[in-house]
């Protein structure tokens, strides 16, 4: 049985129901995320990917309750730790944010305080939250510190972010999210502006801390490659929307959605010979605020019927726990029929896949889409 | 890692681009300099793709705007097709660098938000001709068509209405128009998404073929620049470790600094053999005041007394497999220092 499937696991730390958030604009109402749930357990490692837009940046901003404005529209539940917390008052979250749950970001220039020495950026919180005295939490700074293996610690602290490197700086912003020890971090693609080797070792840096202190971890990335070592269930957002949620090997091996079959070919790999051909997935995201009827990715799916374009697929979980959301699943025959069919009628998103060309705008319904 | 030496380098008859010895330094404060580029000897060939690859401040993007002499290397010599591109007179290195385009990595900013896509990349023809407006028209429509974009309806729209990957096609059109022979591709697929970055590689690669261009490609992710390059060249901290054909490259690495570089890039493949455990406390040194000797061996692991003293040079390890280390990973048939 997967973890992820039973909501109302009361050994859970984190049990999101039925999330939506919707940002209210004046061209419409854009659906960001749209009807998300999953459990997290102590401990445990969670991945989330998409594309850009796809909503998995606002979904874990949402849970930590950072979406904020008039505008934004929040429904569901989220249950962390014996709390909801779509339902607390802003002043509680305060004592949540950082003791509880904390977000590493993505830009670690713009995340710290550039006119603010590192020792106040760690133990301003420190301070606030578990009382400390100056001097206690100047220590515990240089602890942190060093067990993000930044070199020469008592220095270091001393400096404004500006002095320090990329990798150094987010290894920073590492432990100001630390301070406090939460039980569950946010990392929000925390390597994308990085270097490979600066990235191996935050992530690295991340799931040592992680172990070390039994804390759940919720990393939101775009690349796959970055959550398939290190995640133990994932969930490939779509449009808003969890179109695929396993356990890690069974997203690699076992992948069912055609949309994460799309991105895992779409990747170069270091193992196949030089000038392979890409596997390119036609059309672009759709626009949030007029999601396609059916299913969100049927316009761009090598394998999309009728049926696809009319009826949204639910999200069904199979006897190994493994959910997909899609009527001809990736690795049944029914999938395979498909695809023949399309590629016999010269399907522009089939195609697309089949000879790598580029396909810019798909048609929103079974037309070969041919000009 | 030294990159001394040009054993590398292939017969100049043979080769479109050849630089040798390229130094780059930008001064600093106090009569300091930072020394972006410390004698990197280069070559590329007509219609072969060479993939520069190395960390962030590695100087793999000041060497290739070298080579277009944006700016001028300190010192050292660029031959493109028998000129001498670092003695020509302003006027003569403006014609020649019609010949030579860039495509940058950022696309939004790279294309001016103002003006209209149709204008965008026609600017080029305004300077250099055919002045004919109805030409012009004609040549902007045919590479918009090349990248893939519809020119009608996206002539008369500007930057912000189109998506990441449609305005890196669209400085790719930019940097057709004049009909070039050799692009530079500095980063231009980081910014991306995967679905996106596949897109824009084939495309390079059908470009390529149909115009008979010469690409230089720089990217810090391998699996990229495996994907695209013929030949790959790893740079660290202002100089070349390892310039080899490219599957031979990532079969057998001969660099422990491109075995690291290997090993740190992300797999998607939950069963790879990760190594989770690795965190160096040490960062890139500044190219302010880089390390003697080996300029990597402040990370090295293979690093001995040697490294400290006595700069590499580069040497062949295989048929057009050569690397600048004193300890290579693979055995070396002869171990003759071949230096220039």
């Amino acid at each position: 049985m997967n973890d992820l499937a039973n909501p109302s696991d009361d050994r859970a730390l984190l049990t999101v129901e039925n999330v939506a958030t919707h940002f209210a604009i004046p061209a419409g109402l854009v659906r960001a995320v749209d009807g998300v749930s999953f459990t997290l357990h102590p401990g445990k490692t969670l991945g989330i990917v998409g594309e850009s837009g796809s909503g998995k940046t606002v979904l874990a901003r949402t849970i930590m309750r950072l979406n904020l404005g008039h505008n934004v529209h929040t429904s569901g539940k989220v249950h962390f730790s014996g709390r909801e917390l779509l339902g607390l008052p802003m002043a509680e979250m305060t004592d949540i944010w950082g003791q509880e749950m904390a977000m590493v970001f993505q830009d670690p220039m713009t995340s710290l305080n550039p006119v603010v020495k590192i020792e106040r950026q760690i133990t301003e919180h420190v301070r606030k939250h578990l009382g400390a005295s100056k001097k206690e939490a100047k220590a515990l700074a240089v602890e942190l510190l060093k067990s993000v293996r930044i070199p020469a610690a008592e220095v270091a602290i001393c400096s404004y972010p500006h002095q320090l490197s990329g990798g150094m700086r987010q290894r920073v912003s590492i432990a100001i999210a630390l301070a406090c020890s939460p039980k569950l971090l946010f990392a929000d693609e925390p390597t994308t502006a990085l270097d490979v080797t600066v990235q191996h070792q935050i992530l690295n840096l991340l799931g040592m801390q992680q172990s070390e202190r039994d804390m759940a971890m919720v990393l939101v990335t775009h690349d796959l490659g970055v959550v398939a070592g290190r995640t133990d269930e994932i969930i490939v957002m779509y449009a808003g929307k969890i179109v695929e949620q396993a356990r890690t090997d069974q997203i690699f091996q076992e992948t069912s959605h055609p949309y994460t079959e799309a991105l895992l070919r779409s990747i170069p790999k270091t193992d196949q010979p030089s000038h392979t051909r890409l596997a390119a997935i036609a059309g672009r995201p759709p626009n949030l605020i007029t999601i396609p009827t059916g299913c969100a990715f049927s316009p761009r799916c090598p394998y999309a019927q009728d049926r696809c374009f009319e009826e949204e697929p639910p999200l069904q979980t199979n006897q190994d726990g493994h959910s997909t959301a899609c009527w001809y699943q990736v690795g049944t025959a029914e999938n395979q029929e498909a695809w023949h069919k399309n590629l016999a009628a010269g399907r522009l998103s089939t195609m697309a896949v089949a000879e790598g060309q580029i396909v810019d705008e798909v048609p929103a319904d079974l037309t070969t889409g041919a000009s | 890692m030294a990159g001394g030496g040009r054993a590398h380098l292939r017969d100049p008859e043979s080769v479109l681009i050849r630089a040798e010895d390229l130094v780059v330094e930008f001064p600093i404060s106090e009569g300091r300099v930072v020394q972006a580029v410390s004698g990197v000897s280069l070559d590329v060939k007509e219609g072969e793709t060479l993939g520069l690859v190395g960390e962030s401040g590695c100087g793999k993007s000041t060497t290739a705007k070298a080579l277009i002499q944006l700016p001028p290397p300190s010192s050292g010599t660029v031959s493109y097709r028998g000129a001498e591109l670092t003695e020509l007179d302003e006027e003569a290195l403006r014609r020649t660098r019609t010949n030579l385009q860039m495509i940058f990595q950022d696309p939004i900013s790279s294309l001016n938000p103002r003006r209209k896509i149709g204008a965008v990349i026609a600017e080029p023809l305004r300077v250099w001709g055919p002045k004919d407006a109805e030409t012009q028209t004609e040549r902007v429509d045919a590479m918009l068509e090349a990248v893939g974009i519809d020119p009608d309806t996206a002539r008369d729209k500007r930057a912000h209405e189109f998506s990441g990957g449609q305005c890196q096609r669209i400085s790719i059109a930019r940097a057709l128009v004049l009909n070039p022979q050799l692009i530079i591709c500095d980063e231009p697929v980081s910014a991306l998404d995967v679905s996106v970055q596949a897109q824009i590689l084939n495309m390079l690669e059908d470009l390529k073929a149909e115009y008979g261009l010469t690409l230089v490609f720089i990217a810090h992710d391998l699996a990229v620049v495996k994907n695209i390059s013929d030949r790959v060249a790893v740079m660290y901290l202002g100089k070349l470790c390892e310039v080899s054909e490219s599957n031979a490259l990532y079969d057998a690495p001969a660099h422990p600094y491109t075995e690291l570089l290997l090993s740190s890039s992300p797999v998607p493949d939950p069963m790879a053999n990760l190594d989770i455990t690795m965190v160096e406390e040490e960062d890139v040194p500044s190219p302010i005041d880089p390390p003697s000797g080996c300029r990597f061996r402040t990370r090295c692991k293979y690093a001995t007394g040697r490294c400290v003293q006595e700069e590499p040079m580069m040497r062949e390890v295989s048929d057009d497999h050569y690397v600048a280390c004193h300890h290579p990973l693979v055995s070396v048939a002869e171990p003759a220092e071949v230096s220039a």
